[in-house]
């Protein structure tokens, strides 16, 4: 141990004998441990932590699944009630109306509040135990008890953790419910989107099988496998197939994990991003490896001698390693602290959705460093400093000693194993940060495809107003929602800055959706296949407000009222699927039990994101004949629409002052909210992109700087001999050219490879996009090239006289 | 089972050091030593069939003109020079037989080196410096430090324990590097141009120290071209080009002046 103590303290002594070194070198590994313990932290919370569930790995998302179009998506309560029935294979089985909002009021101001209705066994199938309370009680379904669970995280800053909060009465949308559970502590994203949860009222569940709006959560029986689950559930579906031909044609069921399928779109981009993040610390190492074999020459003597002195050659190995793991311990301590900024960074730069706020990531929010943190960085920190010490270290240890301490000659010089280790270090630099460089250009490409789609409508000066009227008695009246929605559009058009008002229940590219099946008058269902569209409540205004252009018929008008003849507009995508060659104006289709006559198609719209594949067809109903308590205010404005929020704002509680406002946004961030995750992690690969590519090219200027320093003997003497400046420059650049190009090619060969995995991250390229390729590596040679040149040209220009008198 | 303890390879040194000792042989026993460079000129010969005796006890001075060798056999007799042909006894240890790892263990127990440059390590003081070779010896470090006081007081460097050794003269330097030469209680000093790098009083008291070394048993070779310090030693090797040209005793020298 003292033999340990004596490099230790030996150790420390030479670092801070060299402190610009110590200091590039503990910089550069910070900036490497930082940054992966950071995306460890993002990786390990949302990829391996489990769900705040009891036993989680059995819990399961039931989804719809459409054959005939491979969509999947929420169960109608029919088939849920049926598949709770018939099932063999789970304990349970429960259903959750997402997305619901509830207005709290007689606390301080109306606040909405996002939740989840629930059947009753919800709580049974997902927890162990309730914070306070109980849970719903099967009865309640069907009782007339207005009963409400609070969330654990409302309970804590609405109720301040009042112990006694059970079966007090809270006002929700208007009516005292009774509080009867607060649910645990969950995750962040749970939280967020799930702050009250309500019971699913049988009689709603019992209505209209093809109107899908359930999540279906199961928890598959112990011994049962998810084959097994899904065979089971092949066979039901197939029986409704056969027992409720008009909605359930081509319908299957489907299971899969429900962590898997909560974080099935994110988890290629957050390993790709572990990859790159990996490669960044690679280069970090092999860029301090670089710096310790340059200066490995000036401590040839002292080496030497202390082989002369009897040091064996681990124990002279051991010395230098313990200088590396010193620097890379340095380096993890500034690590972990560039990792918090780095964390903060990631919560600011997390996709965010427009609805909640929050992430929707399963354990995005509990990013952190904890325990598990701090002992994988501690771990990462030893492995890095045996990583990049252990190559210089060994080729330190084979000094020869008896050449280097002989009193004649000029002393020692850099053997060649030495030369090409350094120069094998500086390709694989370079190759290194090429792969991640490719891998940020795919990833802006996309991104800027992404951005010059046409969503199909216009987001322009448009100002977006969510809102739910509550579901109070008043409010279930038909007329009294139509009537509020007509009042507050007429009132908000007459604001100055206001070119047109409209409202539509689900707006566009929104994670939500709600589609409905349907049949074409009089005409038989096409054999083996059901037919479903998505399915919206307008008003007149929202095409020509929002900039869905007219193809066929007419938009909706003032003719369009309750009393009317039902009518409905579609869009040209469900005309393609649906009457590809016939005439639709004037078809007459089966929605809902009720004939409704096509009036008009209209262009296509995204349905959830920008980079989604094709349209879906889509139904939409006039507002007066059908409507919401959820809608979307679209308002059409001259200038910036945020500047009118206060004004609409003010409209809308002089209409009803106590109806709370959910989210008010331009539609320009509603659709960046929809891409934020391809934004998030384009920005995330860029920055570590730039930070590689600046470590690889000083790792380049430092070899080149050395290399000069190394032949300066050979500089004076050609100089001496008649070689010119650019002779000299000539000289020194086609080395660092060569070392370069060979970088390049064996990063291209590691992109092509390497990128493929990212193939799904991208829209509308490949991931050997040819352009990319050709100007990602031109952008690195340019660079590099610089990078020699500048040392090549200080050597230049150097008095050969001076250079060789100092030898 | 694998891994010998401190304290094992501590019984284990004395137990071959003293095997070592009972050799009744010469110390050093060199037949036929040669030895040359290789290049694209062909071969160059350094060293050329060396036959050399050195007894226990022995002052020996190698001298002879820049370029014969003299550093090159200094190194051989070290063992840190191993790219030779011949045969070396060194305590009747045949060292053109023992494998790099036995080298350097019989390096360790027999040999202190003295360099014309000091060669002390810059980064360590004094103190440190006497303490570097002990630590490779496996020597546990409270012994470690009343060996260096020890040493610190014999050379009167006390004073001097915390300084590094850009703070010191030349000649202080070269006191130094003795004292870490001989902290290991070596049997045999080699010492290449020991006063080299120092003025001509700093020089006598340097052969003034290896003469009492001598006297206390430790065999000296030097190499020197000064023949005032040949004439500290007790017997003189002329080698030029490599060869050993003649024997003389020192007192040859004098008699020259």
């Amino acid at each position: 141990m003292s033999s340990l103590t004596q490099d230790i303290r030996f150790g420390f002594r030479m670092l801070w004998k060299n402190p610009s070194v110590t200091i590039f070198a503990v910089l550069a590994l910070a900036i490497g441990i930082g940054a992966n313990t950071a995306l460890f932290s993002l990786i390990y919370n949302v990829l391996l932590s489990p769900l705040p569930f009891a036993e989680p790995e059995e819990i399961m998302w039931v989804q719809t699944y459409w054959n005939h179009s491979g969509n999947r998506g929420s169960c109608s309560g029919p088939d849920f009630l049926d598949l709770q029935e018939q099932n063999t294979v789970f304990d349970n089985l429960a259903a959750m109306d997402m997305d619901c909002n509830f207005s709290f009021t007689g606390k301080g101001e109306p606040k909405a509040l996002v939740g989840l209705k629930v059947s009753t066994n919800y709580f049974t199938t997902t927890l162990d135990k309730m914070t306070l309370g109980r849970s719903f009680l099967p009865e309640e379904s069907s009782s007339g008890d207005r009963v409400i669970v609070l969330s654990h995280k409302l309970w804590e800053k609405l109720f301040d953790s009042d112990q006694n909060i059970i079966n007090q009465k809270i006002t929700i949308n208007e009516e005292p419910y009774t509080v009867v559970g607060v649910a645990p502590s969950m995750m962040g994203f749970i939280e967020e989107m799930a702050q009250v949860y309500t019971p699913l009222k049988q009689e709603r569940l019992e209505k209209n099988r093809s109107s899908h709006y359930l999540g279906i959560i199961a928890r598959i029986k112990d011994g049962v496998s998810q084959q097994q689950a899904q065979a089971e559930l092949d066979m039901i579906a197939s029986r409704l197939t056969e027992q409720y031909p008009d909605t359930n044609t081509n319908k299957g069921i489907t299971l899969r994990p429900l962590q898997e399928m909560l974080v099935d779109e994110i988890r290629t981009a957050f390993l790709v991003l572990y990859g790159a993040v990996g490669f960044l610390l690679l280069i970090a190492c092999v860029n301090v490896a670089n710096l310790l074999l340059a200066k490995a020459s000036s401590r040839n003597k002292e080496i030497a001698i202390r082989g002369a002195l009897g040091a064996g050659r681990f124990r002279i190995f051991r010395q230098v390693i313990t200088e590396s793991v010193i620097l890379s311990i340095f380096g993890g301590c500034l690590g972990l602290m560039f990792a918090l900024w780095g964390l903060d960074a990631l919560r600011y730069l997390a996709p965010h959705g427009i609805e909640t706020g929050s992430t929707g990531i399963p354990g995005f929010d509990e990013i952190g460093v904890d325990s598990t943190i701090l002992m994988f960085t501690m771990i990462l920190s030893m492995l890095c400093g045996i990583l990049f010490g252990a190559v210089p270290a060994w080729q330190i240890s084979k000094t020869k000693i008896n050449e280097t301490l002989k009193d004649s000659g000029r002393g020692t010089s850099f053997g060649s194993s030495r030369h090409r280790l350094l120069n094998g270090l500086v390709i694989s630099e370079i190759a290194l940060s090429l792969i991640i460089l490719m891998g940020a250009g795919l990833l802006i490409k996309s991104f800027y495809n992404l951005q010059q789609i046409n969503p199909g409508f216009d987001t322009n000066n448009i100002l977006a107003v969510h809102m739910e009227l509550p579901r109070s008695e008043r409010n279930n009246d038909t007329k009294v929602r139509v009537s509020f929605y007509n009042n507050l559009i007429r009132n908000v058009s007459t604001l100055p800055g206001v070119k047109s008002v409209a409202a539509i229940n689900i707006h566009p590219l929104t994670p939500n959706n709600s589609n409905n099946g349907f049949h074409f008058e009089g005409k038989p269902l096409p054999h083996g296949q059901g037919t479903h569209a998505e399915y919206r409540s307008t008003s007149n205004e929202y095409f020509p407000t929002i900039g869905i252009p007219l193809i066929k018929g007419r938009y909706f008008n003032q003719g369009d009222t309750a009393d009317s003849k039902p009518v409905v507009i579609v869009n040209q995508e469900f005309v393609n699927r649906y009457t590809p060659n016939e005439e639709p104006l004037g078809r007459r289709i089966r929605l809902n039990g009720q004939l409704q006559e096509i009036i008009g198609v209209v262009g296509n719209v995204k349905l959830r994101a920008l980079n989604a594949i094709g349209f879906n067809p889509f139904m939409y109903k006039n507002m007066n004949q059908e409507s919401r308590h959820k809608m979307t205010v679209m308002v059409k404005t001259k200038g910036d629409p945020m500047a009118l929020a206060p004004a609409v704002r003010r409209e809308i509680w002089d209409v009803d002052p106590n109806q709370p406002i959910l989210w008010m946004q331009s539609m320009d961030q509603v659709v960046n909210a929809s891409i934020s995750v391809q934004r998030f992690c384009m920005i995330l690969l860029s920055v570590m992109a730039v930070v590689a590519f600046l470590l690889a090219v000083i790792g380049i200027y430092s070899v080149m700087s050395f290399a000069v320093q190394e032949r300066t003997h050979e500089i004076g003497i050609r100089m001496t001999l008649g070689a010119q400046v650019k002779d000299i420059i000539f000289l020194i650049v086609r080395k660092g050219f060569i070392l370069t190009i060979i970088g390049l090619v064996i990063g291209l060969a590691g992109s092509y490879a390497v990128t493929r995995l990212m193939e799904g991250m991208l829209y509308k390229m490949t991931a050997t996009d040819p352009l990319t390729f050709i100007v990602v590596p031109l952008i690195l040679l340019g660079i590099a090239l610089l990078a020699c040149y500048l040392p090549a040209r200080h050597a230049a220009k150097t008095d050969p006289m001076i250079t060789l008198r100092s030898e | 089972m694998f891994f010998k303890s401190k304290k094992e390879k501590q019984n284990q040194d004395q137990t071959d050091l003293s095997c070592l000792m009972q050799n009744d042989g010469p110390l050093i026993s060199m037949r036929n030593i040669e030895k040359f460079y290789q290049n694209k000129a062909g071969k160059t010969s350094i060293l050329q069939k060396i036959d050399l005796d050195i007894e226990q006890g022995d002052f020996i001075t190698i001298m002879g003109p820049s370029g014969a060798g003299k550093s090159t056999l200094l190194h051989i007799m070290g063992m840190l020079d191993t790219d030779w042909t011949g045969e070396y006894h060194l305590l009747g240890n045949a060292v053109h037989n023992l494998k790099p790892k036995d080298r350097n263990e019989l390096n360790k127990q027999t040999v202190g080196f003295v360099f014309q440059s000091f060669h002390l390590l810059d980064s360590l003081t004094v103190y440190e410096n006497l303490d570097t070779p002990l630590s490779y010896r496996n020597i546990k470090s409270s012994e470690r430090a009343a060996i260096v006081c020890d040493t610190l007081d014999r050379f009167g460097i006390v004073g001097k324990k915390d300084l590094f050794p850009s703070q010191l003269s030349g000649g202080q330097q070269q006191l130094v590097a003795v004292a870490r030469a001989v902290i290991t209680n070596p049997i045999l000093i080699l010492a290449d141009e020991p006063t080299g790098n120092l003025h001509t009083k700093q020089g006598e008291e340097i052969m003034e120290l290896f003469t009492r070394l001598n006297n206390e048993g430790t065999t000296i070779v030097q190499v020197t071209h000064s023949e005032r310090n040949a004439t500290y030693s007790k017997r003189i090797i002329n080698l030029w080009d490599g060869v050993i040209r003649n024997e003389m005793h020192p007192a040859e020298l004098e008699g020259k002046e």
